[in-house]
């Protein structure tokens, strides 16, 4: 049986009470959680541990590159085929600051949006979860959270009565 | 203040009650009779568009009504207008977001599509100024068999970076605030074709809360950019005319006086498409009269930055002791384009104090004149500039007056088709008001109330 | 995987799009257009050993080289070869008065200002833009004539500048133990060559 078991999902009423059960369970030793709400919730990152910074850095990375690769193409550019326009330096640097600000930006944004979409493993077409048909309800007012049977403590049934004490309103399995 | 008046949101609105309500006006069967009203109109009027760029296309930039000296004209003004009124979309989607005003929630949407169609239109008009739309990719800079390389030196090719790089945002930042809301419609949708269109696009949006997360992570990365976009891309478009050396044109006011004409424009075209979404979906509740008033507010702030350049204009002009700009100013009050300089004045200094009154700001009428009456008068402001500025500068021998051809009226005009058909368009497919941002909202309205008893 | 592919699909379309641009198919090097009369510059200038402006009259006092008239050829040919075949259509161009159609071989877009006199006098030979032309039996395009080309020259004209008596020699080089860059150096002195900055200068020949 929990070898075709993908976790446990229980359905939360109200976000405070999903926030709560998340702390629990992880002071309890779980690993391998993940709470579903239809809006971001203050705190819910914190209480799953999750600190990773991954998306700001790789944005800061692209847009420093970008912006780097923009100004030494224009320095290359102006010196391989040197133009006097009306008599201005060939290395004409305030001139760049544009060009390489509107690079900057656009490495800033290309690096937020892939690494957020890559990080999150997006495209994904399937889950095990999308076939549960309550979890709809995690883009209404659904808040769940689930618990996934590779984690090294999970024990259907211990897990079950946790869930019911920190105010589960449903609890269901998760075929693989 | 009148807490009732200053509700943003019915008071009881649930989550998942306006959740439903919200994907209904995609997933539902039937589109209001309005809609398919307007979307007949503005598809008739888009034709136009497609019929003046044809022509263009086929005869010549020589169809518009431009000459040396005024080698510019409707395209610039155009391009101008339309890359103005996308600054508010991105505006309200980040600035706003960064500054925590629940007010965005409910018209960010329909602000970043707004945003989002207003580049498009910009840009395809520096396209069709070329003469030669085909060879746009000389600007690219690439290996090429002629050894040569964009000119980094010169305006236009900081504006073709500025505006492309501007389009990739704001359709990146549109797709990451769509990302959440394709998914519940996805969730919502009972068709299994419509559940495939979203759920393809929804890329797998789970609303897990690493997804979260990361998605908050890249927003606050885009919103914190989204800051100087605002500020440098009408910036930069301003240095095409400030760099140079025509006696209108050369004022280091231009930047600053250029963004916030654009964020005039383009709140009053936010209120004008709050006002449309409300009667059209009777999202009136949603979209409240105090959305309105705020919107309102903001035109305001941002007439009197212009009105403050207007008047710093004619006195920069009169204070550098120099006849050419003097008679720039002579020439805008009584030449050939006066109409349009007293129209400008009209709209842009003496109607807009109408958006000091909060009844005036409140009531949708008068809120829809104001904003076409800012729409109208930013678009003279930019007449003004691009044409009154070129055609009388230096040499007298030069100078000449030119008229607008039919073909740009008509282009005009068609672009206003082609904006509104896109964005009709895009309100039924895809939910005008943002969902997960009016949750969020409301969730946080709910623990205001239970934190206050 | 998908990134790896989308990158190596990148690259390939970029190596064919250099491949493609590269190619004599675009550049049209190697092109030999077929012309009224087989003519052999092999012949006539390698075997033969006529100088390029027994034909080409104009090439040192204006901008075009000149494509020979009948007459010219008619100068010999009235004399030798007087029946062959080959030569009918030059024969029928005198007695008509009609004259011969040749097709260009070099042929520079009509934004690019080409001036052979300003070349040939200032030391630039003709081999450098139309090859060893004593050695194609029919005229051939040796050389891209893209603005890289162009340029190439442009930018250190020194190599390739010969002595006035050498412009219209095929093959000639300089002296064993003679540098060339000095030699081509000391002839710019000779010749008055603008600068480098001038000399690429867009107006120059984009006029």
């Amino acid at each position: 049986m929990d070898e075709r078991l993908h976790g446990l999902l229980a359905r939360f009423p109200d976000a405070d009470r999903l926030l709560a059960a998340s702390r629990d369970l992880r002071r309890r030793g779980l690993t391998r959680l993940d709470a579903y709400s239809p809006h971001p919730v203050e705190g819910l990152d914190q209480a799953l541990g999750l600190s990773e910074r991954r998306v700001p850095v790789i944005a800061l990375v692209c847009a420093v590159v970008a912006g780097a690769g923009a100004l030494a193409l224009q320095v290359y550019a102006s010196l391989d085929y040197p133009f006097n326009v009306g008599g201005r330096p060939v290395l004409s640097w305030p001139a760049y600051s544009i060009v390489t600000f509107a690079m900057t930006m656009v490495g800033a944004t290309l690096g937020a949006m892939l690494s957020m979409l890559w990080l999150n493993g997006f495209p994904r077409p399937y889950h095990p979860l999308f076939n549960v048909a309550e979890f709809d309800a995690a883009s209404r007012d659904g808040y769940f959270l689930c618990l996934e049977a590779s984690d090294p403590l999970f024990d259907a049934e211990r897990l079950r009565e946790h869930l019911l004490q920190n105010g589960a309103v449903s609890i269901r399995e998760v075929p693989a | 203040m009148n807490r009732r008046r200053d509700e943003l949101a019915p008071p009881g609105l649930s989550a998942g009650a306006l959740t439903d309500r919200v994907s209904a006006t995609v997933l539902g069967t039937r589109p209001p009779r309005a809609w398919w009203l307007a979307l007949g109109l503005a598809t008739l009027l888009s034709l136009l568009f497609l019929v003046g760029v044809v022509y263009v296309l086929s005869v010549g930039v020589g169809a518009f009504g431009l000459n040396i000296p005024v080698a510019w004209g409707f395209p610039i003004i155009n391009t101008i207008w339309w890359i103005g009124i996308a600054h508010a979309g991105t505006l309200i989607s980040a600035v706003l977001w960064l500054t925590r005003q629940d007010w965005r929630a409910s018209i960010s949407r329909s602000a970043e599509a707004m945003a989002m169609f207003a580049i498009v239109l910009a840009g395809s008009y520096p396209l069709l100024h070329l003469g030669r739309p085909q060879f746009a990719y000389f600007l690219l800079p690439y290996p090429n068999l002629m050894d040569l390389w964009p000119q980094w030196r010169s305006p236009l090719v900081w504006d073709f970076f500025a505006i492309a790089s501007y389009l990739l945002f704001t359709a990146s930042f549109l797709f990451l605030s769509l990302l959440p809301d394709l998914a519940s419609l996805r969730d919502r949708a009972r068709h299994r074709a419509v559940q495939l269109f979203y759920g393809v696009l929804a890329l797998g949006w789970r609303n897990s809360a690493r997804h979260w997360h990361r998605y908050q992570q890249a927003h606050r990365v885009l919103a914190v950019i989204a800051v100087p976009i605002v500020v440098s891309v009408t910036g930069t478009i301003s240095l095409d005319l400030a760099v140079s050396i025509v006696p209108g044109f050369h004022f280091t006011i231009f930047p600053p006086y250029f963004v916030a004409g654009a964020l005039y424009s383009g709140f009053a075209t936010v209120a004008i498409i709050a006002i449309v979404l409300r009667a059209l979906f009777g999202f009136r509740d949603l979209i409240t009269r105090a959305h309105l008033n705020r919107l309102g507010i903001m035109m305001l702030c941002f007439v009197l930055v212009v009105d403050y350049a207007y008047l710093q204009e004619v006195f920069t002009a009169f204070y550098t002791g120099e006849d050419f700009y003097r008679s720039v100013y002579y020439d805008r009050w009584s030449g050939p384009y006066a109409p349009f300089y007293w129209g400008m004045i009209l709209c842009n200094v003496v109607l807009a104090q109408g958006l000091w009154f909060r009844r005036l700001r409140e009531s949708v009428p008068g809120l829809l004149c104001l904003a076409v009456i800012a729409e109208i008068g930013m678009w003279l402001e930019r007449f003004q500039i691009v044409i009154t500025s070129t055609h009388k500068d230096y040499m007298p021998s030069a100078w000449d007056t030119v008229t607008p051809s039919a073909w740009d009226w008509l282009t005009y005009a068609g672009s206003i088709g082609v904006f509104v058909v896109l964005l009709l368009l895009f309100i039924k497919l895809m939910p005008a008001i943002s969902m997960h941002d009016m949750r969020e909202m409301l969730h946080r309205r709910k623990q205001r109330e239970a934190d206050h008893g | 995987m998908a990134l790896i592919l989308a990158f190596a699909l990148v690259v390939v379309m970029v190596a064919l799009g250099a491949y493609y641009f590269q190619s004599p198919y675009y550049s049209g090097v190697d092109r030999t257009p077929a012309q009224p009369v087989p003519f052999s510059h092999k012949h006539h200038v390698g075997e033969l050993g006529l100088d390029c402006r027994y034909c080409h009259t104009s090439v040192q006092q204006s901008s075009f080289a000149g494509v020979p008239e009948s007459e010219i050829c008619m100068t010999c040919h009235s004399q030798l070869w007087t029946n062959a075949d080959m030569l009918a259509p030059v024969r029928d161009s005198l007695r008509d008065d009609k004259p011969l159609r040749w097709r260009r071989v070099h042929d520079l877009p009509d934004y690019v200002r080409f001036d052979h006199s300003a070349h040939v006098n200032n030391g630039v030979p003709c081999e450098a833009c139309h090859g060893r032309v004593d050695r194609m039996p029919l005229t051939t395009q040796k050389k891209t004539l893209f603005m890289q080309f162009c340029l190439d020259c442009h930018r250190n004209p020194a190599p390739r500048l010969r002595p006035p008596d050498a412009v219209f020699e095929m093959g000639w080089e300089a002296r064993r133990g003679v540098d060339r860059q000095q030699l081509g150096e000391r002839l710019m002195a000779r010749y008055h060559t603008p600068s480098t900055e001038r000399l690429t200068d867009c107006s120059l020949c984009h006029q």
